[in-house]
């Protein structure tokens, strides 16, 4: 597969940052979720940071940055018409947490989003929208929150009901201890040149754009006249309507918490030595199984019995030709399930890709810590999971659903993908869940599994573009 | 060998009982479990079955619909309906045209009015053919039995030929396993009858050709397509739908269209005929059209035709199941639901139409009905998961010796 370029269609300076950009440099960031109180003092606080919300033209590049999405919830306080609202999509504004959502999501039990501290059906605060901080390092985190917490209770027509904090180490390993961001799709006229295959149309992140089935995607638009709407672009599919949803995307964020001594106490228990100590290497080997990588990001399919070491961020591989059988990278590992490439289900590479594409996401999860609160409670360490798709149902939620929690991927029989991976809540076989490792000359097979990760909040947001940010101060 | 098949019924609602019936059918359960007021678990030979509502609209009356798909015939079926669930019938039925009398009813008069509402089942798919329930469920056991032996044993064999002869002497030698031991043979394509269909086509290829024209012109050009995604379709419609849906590992679609009249109306005919021909002789190997989660599906016609409905059990969500066509065979789907009113426009009756994704599932959803009661006899089970395991018994027990190849393949289903 050959890295191939990528010419700029896009009007980067419209689009804010995340979407295109990973901000890898930018170790630190905070989360504000905030509340509406008085919309014309909020629109004024919107004017004032606009300048700060940083778009995803390289050329401008910044070392502090802010962006902004929204709830229904938000757009409805700074008062935009409910006939407009009623135009973005399902999913959006029902929220993540409805009851058929949470079955699609695993989102039951432990993860059940009534136990959330914020997001879904946590419902004590009303969370309208979030306002993402990038900074370098900590030290210019510490006076940008203070500037801008400043600039808040200055303006006070919003309140901050909950931050949170997170961050990315400089080798980009999660907690878990995997190098993570490695497989990003490129967007189609970001001007980013890319992996042929992980080249995706435009419209599968952006609305106002083709996406891989060539259609617009769904995207909201202007009902009734309201504020001014000479700053939004047409509806790029004709129907003579303003597009609120121009380069603008739909961002899911999910509190994550990882279990971390329980991920390594379970590896270390399946690959002990015979007197009983610790097998290093194959604790490991077995941890890269599952997750479909190695520590350093090096893929499996290209080292299958050892891990080269250093930081490998090649995402130039498929497994249609050199992995058919799953002998290097297991089917039910986290990442062959989540991405597919070149070989989903039995289909040939071409269709496979073409399916994939169809299912990608970009992802710009950090990672968060939480300090024991008293003696008796752990330190808390997990995912702020945020991923950016056009349509929720056919990224996020189809993934989550179709590839992560379907315990009966390709052949396998009550299968499970040991990080994200909830089998349905009524199956009779739900605690038998076992992970399969295609092996000769049988396969392996691991039980006896505990939940890695327990879901503690999370929403669905609108991530509109810069200029959609502007016509919201008019409305 | 078990041949299963489809029992198709329609059976008028009294025009004022409609709100009465779905009362009742709404305690049925979906998915229907032992404790559910229609259990179909006391019906061993039931595979997939459904109550639903066909509803009233300005052109059509209410009806009831069953739908069955069972081992053994549809006569036998009809008989233990009667003789085991007879008092769930009465109540159903109670609020359906020309019931017998409490007084007159009996299992003579209750089967003769199940047999008065039997319809023919133009268009028919099952996606594992040849197998009983019982079959499915003592393959699945199998299956796990071989695992927990390979489990156990699995890091004493250094080949694959040594896991083969141990896995097989070990489940040759206990009688529990006997039955799978008994002479099955997986159904294969029958190339001859495929041949076949395929010279029909291309011999009435010139008579397809002016049939798409004709449609084109007369039928695409002026259609009136829905032309809403499911963004844009009620709330509470959708909502009914979705709290009926991914429940179990399998998910159920009801449809209900309205046909275009005409040549639309001989062309869906005509292509529910091919489809169900090409599904008994072709696609008998778990996959219509690269579409790999069907367990059973079928068209039946309504209305004297002038209504036809869909019913699918399948596994994966409404959105997966949908995706999974237009990825695959969107053109088929055009050729049969291009009749369907509101349809996505088509183009020469195989391009467009549902290749519109969003507006493909949005028109999905609009035509889609509740499934008040729905059963499933092995909710947990993925298509492609019962053929591997009855491709497993066959290879072990049920073709000799097996080359090294072979070994492999079979090891690699455990």
């Amino acid at each position: 597969m050959a890295i191939i370029s990528n010419p700029k269609t896009l009007d980067l300076n419209d689009i804010q940052g995340m979407v295109i950009r990973g901000y890898g440099k930018l170790l630190e960031t905070a989360y504000f979720l905030l509340e509406v109180n008085n919309h014309k003092d909020a629109k004024t606080w919107m004017q004032n940071i606009l300048p700060l919300i940083d778009s995803a033209d390289i050329s401008s590049h910044s070392e502090k940055t802010l962006h902004l999405a929204f709830t229904p919830e938000g757009l409805k306080a700074l008062g935009m018409d409910q006939k407009n609202l009623d135009n973005f999509p399902v999913p959006f504004k029902e929220g993540v947490a409805t009851e058929d959502r949470s079955r699609i999501l695993g989102d039951y039990g432990e993860n059940d989003p009534s136990k959330w501290r914020w997001g879904g059906k946590t419902n004590s605060k009303k969370l309208h929208a979030v306002l993402i901080l990038h900074t370098k390092d900590k030290e210019t985190m510490a006076t940008f929150i203070e500037k801008e917490k400043e600039r808040l209770s200055r303006n006070g027509g919003i309140t901050i009901i909950k931050e949170m904090k997170g961050y990315l180490r400089p080798d980009n390993k999660e907690p878990f201890g995997f190098h993570d961001g490695i497989s990003e799709p490129v967007i189609k006229g970001s001007g980013r040149p890319g992996p042929e295959n992980d080249l995706v149309e435009t419209g599968e992140f952006l609305m106002g754009y083709k996406n891989e089935h060539d259609q617009f995607p769904y995207s909201p638009l202007l009902e009734t006249n309201q504020g001014n709407s000479t700053l939004l672009k047409n509806d790029a599919a004709g129907s003579g309507k303003k597009d609120l949803g121009h380069n603008g995307s739909f961002m899911v964020f999910r509190q994550m918490e990882q279990h971390v001594d329980d991920f390594w106490e379970y590896m270390d228990s399946k690959t002990k030595n015979k007197d009983g100590s610790t097998n290093e290497e194959a604790k490991i080997k077995l941890a890269s199984k599952c997750i479909g990588r190695w520590p350093s990001g090096a893929s499996l399919v290209n080292f299958p019995d050892k891990d080269p070491g250093g930081s490998l961020d090649n995402d130039d591989f498929g497994y249609a030709d050199k992995d058919p059988d799953g002998l290097r990278c297991p089917f039910g590992s986290h990442l062959r399930r989540n991405n597919p490439r070149d070989a989903f289900r039995w289909y040939n590479k071409k269709q496979s890709l073409k399916i994939t594409n169809r299912h990608r996401i970009i992802r710009r999860g950090r990672t968060y810590e939480i300090p024991a609160s008293n003696s008796n409670d752990k330190d808390e360490i997990g995912l702020h999971f945020i991923c950016f798709n056009a349509n929720l149902e056919l990224q996020f939620e189809f993934i989550q659903h179709a590839w992560a929690n379907n315990n009966q991927p390709r052949h396998l029989s009550n299968d499970i993908d040991i990080i994200i991976g909830v089998p349905p809540e009524g199956d009779p076989n739900n605690e038998k869940g076992q992970f399969t490792i295609q092996a000769e000359p049988v396969n392996q097979y691991l039980d006896n599994w505990k939940r890695f990760v327990t879901i503690r909040g999370g929403e669905y947001f609108f991530f509109p573009s810069i200029s959609v940010i502007n016509y919201l101060t008019t409305i | 060998m078990t041949r299963q098949n489809a029992v198709s019924l329609q059976i008028p609602i009294i025009p004022n009982q409609i709100q009465a019936i779905t009362k009742l059918l709404n305690t049925g359960g979906n998915p229907s479990t032992e404790n559910s007021f229609f259990s179909f678990e006391k019906l061993p030979s039931v595979h997939f079955a459904r109550w639903i509502i066909a509803p009233k609209t300005q052109d059509f009356k209410a009806s009831l619909i069953y739908a069955a798909n069972i081992d053994g015939t549809e006569k036998e079926h009809l008989a233990d309906l009667v003789k085991t669930l007879a008092n769930e019938l009465d109540q159903i039925f109670s609020y359906c045209e020309g019931y017998p009398n409490e007084s007159s009813r009996d299992d003579v008069s209750r089967l003769f009015y199940l047999k008065r509402h039997v319809i023919k089942t133009p268009g028919f798919y099952v996606g594992a053919p040849n197998r009983s329930v019982q079959q499915i469920h003592q393959e699945a056991k199998l299956h796990g039995a071989i695992r927990d032996f390979t489990k156990v044993n699995g890091t004493d064999w250094s080949s694959k030929k040594e896991a083969y002869t141990a896995i097989k002497n070990h489940f040759s030698n206990d009688p529990q396993w006997d039955w799978a031991q008994k002479k099955y043979s997986l159904p294969k394509k029958q190339y001859f009858k495929s041949i076949l269909l395929v010279l029909i086509l291309i011999l009435i290829l010139p008579l397809l050709l002016i049939f798409i024209v004709l449609i084109h012109f007369f039928y695409e050009l002026s259609s009136k397509p829905f032309g809403k995604t499911q963004n844009q379709i009620p709330l509470d419609h959708l909502a009914v739908l979705k709290n009926q849906e991914d429940i179990i590992y399998q998910n159920q679609l009801s449809q209900v269209f309205e046909t275009k009249g005409g040549l639309r109306k001989i062309g869906l005919k005509f292509f529910l005929w091919a489809t169900s021909y090409a599904a008994r002789t072709w696609f008998v190997e778990g996959q219509l059209m690269g579409t790999p989660t069907i367990h059973f599906a079928r068209w039946i016609l309504i209305d004297g035709g002038n209504r036809f409905v869909f019913f699918s059990n399948f596994d994966g969500s409404f959105a997966e199941y949908l995706g999974d066509f237009v990825d695959n065979n969107g053109w088929g789907l055009n050729a049969i639901y291009g009749a369907a009113k509101g349809y996505p426009k088509t183009f020469f009756m195989f391009g467009g139409g549902s290749y519109k994704i969003l507006e493909f599932m949005g028109w999905g959803r609009l035509t889609q009905v509740p499934t008040p009661i729905w059963y499933s006899a092995y909710p947990w089970y993925g298509l492609q998961q019962i053929i591997d395991k009855s491709k497993l018994r066959v290879e072990l027990f049920n073709s000799g010796e097996l080359n090294n190849a072979q070994i492999k393949t079979m090891l690699s289903r455990i």
